[in-house]
């Protein structure tokens, strides 16, 4: 990876390319999936994107690579907002993705040992029964595994080994996520969170951003601002400008920000000196389309579209992963050539404004988050195009509906019909993840004939 | 087997779904759809209320659902209180038992059966045979160690579908001066469930898992059991009068149905009731039994699926738990979820202590009803032989 980067762009170009046609056969050659294809197709370009059904189609028996090594896979699902797509991943693959994630965290200024703190969406861990990782420490989770006699069980040397990854190589401790208390927990609950940090002085924050908001309006409510760290970074969600500069403001660090995927891995990284995140383009193929599947322009908003080009266990070439966001080329302070790819949500979150053009959540989200009396805010849209705005007040405010009424049309047009609500909290998602916009999707239901 | 899916308007709307999630909730037949529409449309007034002919109308079709689950369970129909569901069921007899002070049950209930006795009383479980079913003689020697007011049980345990011998679990637990609740949430359509036959003092269940609409369940019992029971909601139509300092209760199953009832679900309950009577009893029997074999034996078949559960198909009802070597439950499920039109649970199944209790993580789970077809089942094991053909480290 490093001497990748050291290359120059022109050297950086042929090497992917090279990769991209070693994919192309190996793919062909050992999955049904990719084989009829990939058969007509000489360059990317010319291969329609793949969505997640129809990957899941074939999953597993005709997508997994028949040349795969069984006892080296694994499976990594999404826990977003869809909690669909199912991946495979061979023993290159996650060695790409740790070195990856290390990757990322230099970047961004980040050295591997210094204290790291995650916070990670809300799972369900009773019904479902998924657990999530737990926060123990080493030689306790080493104490009762002897206790249970599982020492030579690969599932527990597994969690025994990814336990000393997390918090002896990354030195990384993991705090809960908000739980039943949705988007605003409440000031008991935030408080542990500020308390917690101060205690374990961490250098680097990761978090739902709406999480990382939360904790640094807290903090600034309550004087204990700044916290004291010194990096933060998103973790499965993404932040606004105006909550970039409330989490760096609250939290002390510099907000740099990332991309990545359960599926994929880490795919892009911010080096703080300009807006967006460095593609790797070492080990992604990054394209942004329009509806039509055209290249964007330079700067469009567009539908992202990634090839791996390290997964041999589970080819994913064009692959739609769901979001919205521009590419990037102009040169960046920091030097590296990889184009910038800048996120604005998920695609099945944007809305569409009233002169047909695609506006994503991330747009609308930062109006609203430029009213002062907004803290977190979602916004559903009825099957009559009418939208519902649920909003949680600042504290000590009075929602202005008429201003949140403008601050839409604003982004989406005039003829919007507007209702506005209060809540205290705001639900999550079934994956834990907060969705700020939630487009109508549902379709009247056939009359039901009877006999 | 039975061969009624034309019956069913979700299989005729999406004709490949396989469907085996029926222990979740079971899909419902083309009449108790139409009985939910007439009482949302045609016959839609209060009950209890009015005096005008649509009221008489609308009051008399409820009291006649409630007489077909009274017929269903063998009692009088002043013995069937509606609730919202079997868990609600549970908790009527929690709040309203005042004298209640300490429970028996086992490892194997769902949450619903464990989580209101734990609120406040003395709670006891028993562990289960290898099989998962409950011994009467570790019942007996639980009681003889320390009397209990109320042993409660499921009839069929919702993750290994594993039949208990109620009847004889309520032999020892009246001996032994206890009162015997039954969960009958996933036995209630399969199996013979008359109250008297079983020797229960309450039973529960839930109308959505017998092809009925949600929403609406019963606690039916004895009337010496509903005598124990003081009302735990208040307010309107569970009075006969109000004065300024009393009120004059009304008599059972009233008293305990406070507020406006769910007269579309308890009507669509009972057009499920008179479907099932329809296809006859010991024919219903008979496919859960042909349905519950065939598929351990076509999943006992399958390489690396350890299926969960009694060994002796006699003690098996219609559920068949499994884990998968190499597969995470939740991604096997949605895998054939996805690329098979399955529909299978996986997780704890609301029976966390079970797991625990065997050692196991989240399991498969698969459950049948009466649209629950040979083909199905061939399909099941032909995505989970193709699936599984993959496997993991």
């Amino acid at each position: 990876m490093r001497r990748f980067e050291r290359a120059g762009a022109a050297e950086q170009v042929i090497e992917q390319r090279r990769r991209l046609e070693r994919l192309f056969r190996h793919a062909a050659d050992t999955t049904d999936f990719w084989r009829s294809r990939l058969a007509a197709v000489d360059r990317l370009e010319q291969l329609p994107p793949v969505g997640k059904d129809e990957l899941e189609k074939g999953f597993p028996d005709r997508v997994v690579s028949r040349t795969a090594h069984p006892p080296d896979l694994r499976l990594a699902a999404t826990r977003g907002t869809t909690q669909r797509m199912i991946c495979v991943h061979d023993f290159a693959k996650r060695d790409a993705i740790r070195a990856a994630m290390v990757r990322t965290l230099e970047v961004a200024g980040f050295r591997i040992g210094r204290r790291m703190v995650e916070i990670p969406p809300d799972v369900c861990d009773v019904v479902c029964g998924d657990l999530g990782e737990k926060d123990e420490s080493v030689w306790r989770h080493l104490a009762q595994t002897l206790r249970d006699r599982k020492l030579r069980d690969p599932n527990s040397l597994r969690d025994l080994r990814g336990l000393i990854e997390r918090r002896w190589v990354y030195n990384r401790v993991n705090y809960p996520p908000f739980g039943a208390g949705g988007s605003n927990p409440g000031p008991e609950r935030l408080g542990m969170y500020t308390d917690r940090m101060r205690r374990d002085r961490p250098y680097l924050v990761k978090g739902l951003t709406t999480y990382l908001h939360q904790i640094a309006k807290h903090a600034l409510a309550t004087g204990a601002a700044p916290l004291g760290v010194a990096i933060v970074k998103p973790l499965g969600s993404g932040a606004t400008p105006t909550m970039r500069r409330t989490i760096e403001t609250g939290l002390g660090g510099r907000y740099i920000d990332d991309y990545g995927s359960a599926e994929l891995g880490p795919i892009a990284a911010g080096c703080g000196d300009s807006v967006g995140c460095h593609v790797f383009t070492d080990l992604f193929v990054v394209e942004v389309l329009d509806a039509d599947g055209r290249p964007c322009a330079e700067g469009e908003l567009g539908e992202v579209v990634v090839t791996d080009l390290i997964n041999y266990a589970m080819p994913l070439i064009r692959y739609r992963i769901g979001d919205l966001g521009r590419l990037l080329h102009e040169p960046c302070p920091c030097g590296r050539p990889a184009p910038r790819l800048q996120l604005e949500g998920r695609v099945h979150d944007a809305l569409v404004g009233a002169d047909g053009t695609r506006v994503s959540s991330f747009a609308i989200a930062e109006r609203l988050h430029r009213l002062p009396f907004v803290d977190e805010f979602q916004i559903v849209e009825r099957p009559d195009s009418s939208l519902v705005l649920t909003l949680t007040p600042t504290p000590n405010a009075s929602p202005d509906e008429a201003a949140a009424r403008d601050a839409i049309a604003e982004e989406l047009g005039p003829g919007r019909v507007v209702s506005v609500k209060t809540a205290r909290t705001l639900p999550p998602e079934p994956g834990g993840k907060f969705r700020w916009v939630k487009p109508t999707r549902l379709t009247a239901p056939a009359s039901l004939s009877p006999g | 087997m039975l061969d009624v899916r034309g019956d069913f308007l979700a299989l005729e709307q999406d004709p490949t779904l396989v469907y085996l999630d029926s222990a979740a909730t079971s899909l419902k037949p083309r009449a108790v759809v139409e009985r939910v529409a007439w009482a949302l449309g045609e016959g839609a007034a209060p009950v209890y209320r009015g005096v005008y002919a649509r009221a008489a109308a609308a009051t008399e079709a409820f009291e006649a659902a409630r007489a077909s689950v009274a017929g269903w369970f063998g009692v009088a129909a002043d013995q069937v209180v509606f609730t919202r569901g079997a868990t609600d069921g549970v908790n009527l007899v929690r709040r309203g038992w005042k004298g209640l002070r300490s429970v028996v049950t086992t490892d194997a209930e769902h949450h619903s059966n464990l989580l209101p006795w734990r609120d406040g009383l003395e709670v006891r479980t028993i562990p289960l045979s290898d099989d998962g079913c409950l011994s009467p003689g570790a019942l007996e020697a639980e009681l003889a160690a320390r009397p209990a007011d109320l042993v409660a049980v499921s009839h069929v345990g919702n993750v290994l579908g594993a039949i208990n011998p109620v009847a004889e679990i309520s032999r020892v637990a009246h001996e032994r001066g206890a009162a015997l609740l039954v969960d009958a949430a996933q036995s209630a359509s399969h199996l013979a469930v008359a109250l008297g036959s079983l020797g229960a003092d309450y039973l529960v269940c839930s109308a959505h898992k017998m092809l009925g609409p949600t929403g609406v369940g019963a606690l039916v019992a004895t009337p010496e059991a509903l005598d124990r029971l003081a009302p735990v909601s208040w307010g309107g139509s569970m009075v006969e009068s109000v004065t300024a300092d009393g009120s004059q209760l009304q008599p059972a199953p009233r008293r305990w149905e406070a507020g406006t009832p769910a007269v579309e679900a308890a009507l669509g309950w009972g057009a499920a009731i008179e479907y099932l009577e329809g296809l006859g009893a010991s024919r219903v029997a008979d496919h859960f039994d042909q349905v519950t074999a065939a598929a351990v034996e076509r999943l006992r078949d399958i390489e690396g699926v350890r299926v969960l559960g009694p060994r002796d198909p006699s003690l098996r009802s219609a559920i068949v738990a499994m884990e998968v070597d190499g597969w995470e439950s939740h991604a096997l499920a949605r895998a054939i979820g996805q690329r098979d039109n399955i529909c299978i649970r996986s997780g704890f199944h609301c029976a966390q202590p079970l797991h625990q209790a065997m050692g196991l993580g989240p399991t498969l789970r698969a459950s049948f009803h009466v649209y629950t077809s040979a083909d199905d089942l061939d399909r099941f094991a032909d995505a989970l032989r193709r699936v599984t053909s993959v496997r993991f480290g």
